[in-house]
C-alpha cells in the first residue's frame, strides 16, 4: 500500500515538472477577443481575458526558449524549428562558428553551434547540433506588428538560473521602426537573444538592449532576420561594415551631442569638435546619435559627405571623408 | 568573470511616447485607466494593508495578521523612531517591533490596535505563471500592478542579510565553469588555498561544511560568510567519486574586494529605471513578478485578480523583477514571530505566549482540515480502483489528460 502511494506521488510530480524538450506543446492560441486587442484594459473582464491568453502562450512557447551559453558570456534564445534552429541577438550568438551551450528550461545542457549574425542591427542566429525533435515556436507576419499592440516577453533575466523557468513580462508595444521594436515590457542583462511575442503566440522581436528608462526595452523585429535569413543561416557576418567617422554620443543628450572626438580619427581632421550637434549628416535631417549612425553605415570607407553642426548657437558645414575601422 | 549580455542604448530613440518624456515613464500596466480596472479586485486585500510611518516618513507597508494588532512587515526598511501605523480605515496607532525574522526581513510589530482586517491567504501555488497581480496602497490603490513571472522558489543560500566582503574574508582561489549541478571548478589559481588543499579543474563541489552546493551562485554566496583562516570541508566529485578536502582559506586580494559603492555591469542595469530595495537578496523563498514597487512599498500584500492574497512584498530586486515572500513560506514563520522577545514582566509573557498559542492551533486546525482531505481523497480513489478492477469499466475514473493540462496548477476557477 505504501509502495502504491509513494509510486502514486511520483507519478504527479512528474506531472507537474516542466515540460521537456522532447515533449512538443501545440495546443493552439485562441484569436485575441475585443478585450485583448482595444486599447487598454476598462474591467477585470478584460484583464481575465488578457490573463488567459497570456498563460496559454507562456505554457506554449517556453519549452522553446533557451538560455545560451557563449564563452563566459550568457544570454537567450528562441527555437523556431523542429532542427533547432535558434533566433538570438548578434552580440549573444557572437563570432559565427562557434559552439556553444544552450541550456533548455529544464536545465539539461545540448550542444550547439553559432551561426550568422548582422552586428548592426544585433541579429544573430545559433542551431542546436545534439540530435532531437525540438520543440518550437512560428514566427509572426512583420506587417502585424503595430504600436500599442500587447506583447509578451520571455527570456533569462540575469542569466540561466537553476530552478528558475524562463520568466515572463507582459506590456505593450510603444513604437515600431524599420530596425527595432520598443516596449514597456522590463528587461536585463541576460534577457538578450530572448523572445518577443504577439498575444497569437507567435515571436515579433528579440531582446537587444535597453535605455535608463522602463519604457526603454528593445528589440531586433522579424523582418530583420527575414531579409538577411540565407546569410544568417549559412553563418556569415551581414553588413558589416567597417566605414568610421570616430565619434562618441554625449550619453546625456537626447540630440546627435558629441561627446568625445577619437584621436586621429576623420571626425578630428575634419575639425569636429566634443558637444557639437549635428543637425545634418550627408544631406539628411538628423534628431538623435541613431540617426546619425544609420546615416553614416549607408556610405563606405573614403567617401566624402557634408555634416552640419551646431557649436555655440552658429551652424558650420564641416566635409569629412570617411575613414576605414582599425581593428 | 561571467558575462550576462544585454547592451544599453545610450542614444535617445525618435519614436518614443510623450509620456516617456516623465520622470515615472508611464507603462500600459500603470496608467490611470489599468489601474482603474485593477481597483476591484484588490478591495478586500487593502483593508488588510497599513502605512507604516517613523517620524512622519512613509518606511514601509504592512500586513494585518490579527484583529489586535499583530502586523507584518519589512524589517530592513525599519529605522530608529517612533512608529506609527495607518489602516484603511484612517485609524493611527503606535506599535513597536517584537520579533523578527533576519532571513526572510520580517519584522512582526504589535500596537494597540481592535477590529483590524486580518488578511485572508491564499496559497501561491494556485496562482499560476502569467497571471496579473497587484499591491494595494493603504488607500486601496494599486501601486504597482505586473504578471506573476516565476513561481515560488528556493534559493540558494546563505541566507540573511549579505555579508560585506573585506581583505579579511575568506578567499578559496578559483573560477568556476558553467555547469548543470553543484560548482564546476574551471581553473585553480596558483598558489591559492584551494590549490594547497589539492582542488582541481574540473572537481564539483557539492557541499561547504552542512551547505549544499545546488549550483555554481550558492558556492560564492557560501563563502562570503567565512573568514580567512577558516578551514572549511568540502565535499566534490571527481571522476565520479565523491571525496571530502579540507581547504584553509587564504585573505583575499585587495583587488578581488568590491569597491564601496562600486557597480557592476550587471548592478548598473538593474538600477535603471527603478530604486532597488537596500536589502534584496538572501530570502530563502521567493516568488518574482514585474509589478514596479518601490523600496518603501514593501511589506503589503500581493494580490492576484480574484483578490487572493498570495504573499507579501519583500523587495525591489531588479530592473524586471520585484519579490513577495509566498504564504507557503510567510504562514510557518508568524506563530514564532508573534512570541513577543520585547516582553519582560511575567503578565506579558504570559499573553505573548497566549498569541502564539492561537496561531498555532488555528494551524493545527488548517492542518488536520488538509490531512482529512487528503484520507478522503484516497479513499476515493481507492474505491474508484477496486470499481475498475471488479467489472467492466463504465464507470472508469477519468484519465489525466495529453493535452499537457496536468502540466501546471489549474486555473483558478473564475468567479
Amino acid at each position: 500500500m505504501r509502495r502504491f502511494l509513494f509510486g502514486a506521488f511520483i507519478c504527479l510530480a512528474l506531472g507537474l515538472a516542466p515540460l521537456s524538450a522532447d515533449t512538443p506543446a501545440t495546443k493552439p492560441i485562441p484569436e485575441p477577443t475585443t478585450a485583448i486587442t482595444k486599447p487598454g484594459p476598462e474591467s477585470i473582464d478584460d484583464l481575465r481575458a488578457i490573463q488567459r491568453q497570456t498563460r496559454l502562450i507562456y505554457e506554449k512557447v517556453m519549452p522553446a526558449t533557451v538560455g545560451l551559453r557563449v564563452g563566459a558570456a550568457q544570454g537567450s534564445g528562441i527555437i523556431i524549428n523542429k532542427e533547432g534552429l535558434i533566433l538570438t541577438a548578434g552580440h549573444v550568438s557572437g563570432e559565427p562558428g562557434k559552439v556553444i551551450d544552450v541550456v533548455l528550461p529544464d536545465g539539461k545542457v545540448v550542444k550547439g553551434k553559432s551561426l550568422g549574425q548582422n552586428g548592426r542591427i544585433d541579429s544573430g542566429m545559433a542551431i542546436i547540433t545534439d540530435k532531437g525533435d525540438w520543440p518550437y515556436v512560428e514566427m509572426a507576419d512583420p506587417k502585424s506588428v503595430k504600436a500599442g499592440q500587447w506583447c509578451i516577453a520571455i527570456g533569462h533575466p540575469g542569466g540561466y538560473k537553476p530552478g528558475r523557468l524562463p520568466v515572463v513580462r507582459v506590456g505593450k508595444i510603444s513604437a515600431v521602426q524599420d530596425n527595432l521594436i520598443v516596449t514597456d515590457c522590463a528587461l536585463v542583462g541576460g534577457d538578450s537573444g530572448g523572445p518577443l511575442f504577439d498575444m497569437k503566440g507567435n515571436v515579433i522581436g528579440i531582446h537587444s538592449r535597453i535605455g535608463p528608462r522602463m519604457t526603454d526595452n528593445i528589440h531586433v523585429p522579424m523582418n530583420v532576420y527575414k531579409t538577411d535569413w540565407d546569410a544568417l543561416v549559412r553563418g556569415d557576418k551581414v553588413g558589416e561594415n567597417d566605414v568610421w567617422l570616430g565619434v562618441k554620443a554625449d550619453a546625456s543628450s537626447k540630440e546627435c551631442k558629441l561627446g568625445e572626438i577619437t584621436p586621429n580619427s576623420p571626425a578630428q581632421e575634419a575639425g569636429l569638435q566634443a558637444g557639437d550637434v549635428i543637425i545634418k549628416f550627408d544631406g539628411k535631417d538628423i534628431k538623435t546619435y541613431e540617426d546619425m549612425t544609420t546615416a553614416l553605415y549607408k556610405r563606405r570607407p573614403g567617401d566624402k559627405i557634408e555634416i552640419v553642426v551646431k557649436r555655440e548657437d552658429k551652424e558650420l558645414t564641416i566635409k569629412v571623408t570617411l575613414g576605414k575601422r582599425k581593428n | 568573470m561571467k558575462r550576462i549580455l544585454l547592451s544599453l542604448s545610450l542614444v535617445g530613440l525618435t519614436a518614443l511616447p510623450i509620456s516617456a518624456q516623465s520622470k515615472a515613464p508611464q507603462t500600459i500596466l500603470n496608467t490611470p485607466s489599468t489601474l482603474a480596472a485593477v481597483k476591484p479586485a484588490i478591495a478586500e486585500a487593502a483593508k488588510s494593508t497599513v502605512r507604516i510611518t517613523q517620524d512622519g516618513k512613509d518606511v514601509a507597508l504592512g500586513t494585518i495578521i490579527t484583529s489586535d494588532g499583530y502586523i507584518i512587515t519589512k524589517a530592513s526598511e525599519l529605522k530608529s523612531g517612533k512608529i506609527t501605523v495607518r489602516t484603511y480605515d484612517k485609524d493611527e496607532f503606535e506599535a513597536e517591533v517584537i520579533n523578527k525574522n533576519e532571513n526572510f526581513d520580517i519584522a512582526m510589530l504589535k500596537g494597540k490596535a481592535t477590529d483590524l482586517v486580518p488578511a485572508k491567504w491564499s496559497l501561491s501555488k494556485n496562482t499560476p505563471v502569467g497571471n496579473w497581480v497587484a499591491s494595494p496602497s493603504v488607500t486601496g490603490e494599486p501601486i504597482a500592478f505586473g504578471v506573476l513571472g516565476v513561481m515560488a522558489r528556493n534559493l540558494p543560500g546563505p541566507y540573511g542579510p549579505p555579508r560585506v566582503i573585506t581583505t579579511e574574508s575568506g578567499y578559496l582561489g578559483i573560477q568556476l565553469a558553467p555547469s548543470d549541478f553543484g560548482a564546476t571548478i574551471g581553473e585553480v589559481t596558483a598558489k591559492s588555498a584551494a590549490e594547497r588543499a589539492g582542488l582541481r579543474a574540473k572537481d564539483v563541489i557539492l557541499a561547504v561544511n552542512d551547505y549544499d552546493i545546488s549550483n555554481s551562485e550558492a558556492l560564492p554566496n557560501t563563502l562570503a560568510g567565512f573568514k580567512a583562516g577558516d578551514t572549511i570541508r568540502l565535499t566534490i566529485e571527481r571522476d565520479g567519486k565523491r571525496m571530502e578536502i579540507t581547504a584553509t582559506l587564504d585573505k583575499r586580494p585587495a583587488e578581488l574586494v568590491p569597491k564601496k559603492g562600486g557597480k557592476d555591469r550587471s548592478d548598473m542595469q538593474n538600477s535603471m529605471g527603478s530604486t532597488l530595495s537596500e536589502r534584496r537578496t538572501g530570502f530563502p523563498v521567493v516568488l518574482q513578478h514585474d509589478g514596479v514597487i518601490k523600496p518603501s512599498d514593501c511589506g503589503g500584500p500581493l494580490v492576484d485578480i480574484d483578490g487572493n492574497i498570495i504573499g507579501v512584498n519583500i523587495a525591489r530586486a531588479g530592473r524586471t523583477e520585484s519579490w513577495a515572500i509566498p504564504t507557503e513560506a510567510l504562514i510557518p514563520l508568524l506563530a514564532e514571530l508573534m512570541v513577543d522577545k520585547t516582553a519582560k514582566t511575567p503578565a506579558e509573557k504570559v499573553k505573548a505566549a497566549r498569541a502564539a498559542l492561537k496561531v498555532a492551533e488555528a494551524q493545527k486546525l488548517l492542518a488536520d482540515r488538509k490531512l482529512a482531505e487528503a484520507r478522503a481523497a484516497l479513499e476515493a480513489a481507492l474505491e474508484a480502483e477496486k470499481a475498475e478492477k471488479a467489472g467492466p469499466a463504465q464507470t472508469s475514473s477519468p484519465t489525466p489528460s495529453k493535452d499537457g493540462s496536468e502540466r501546471g496548477p489549474a486555473p483558478r476557477p473564475i468567479k
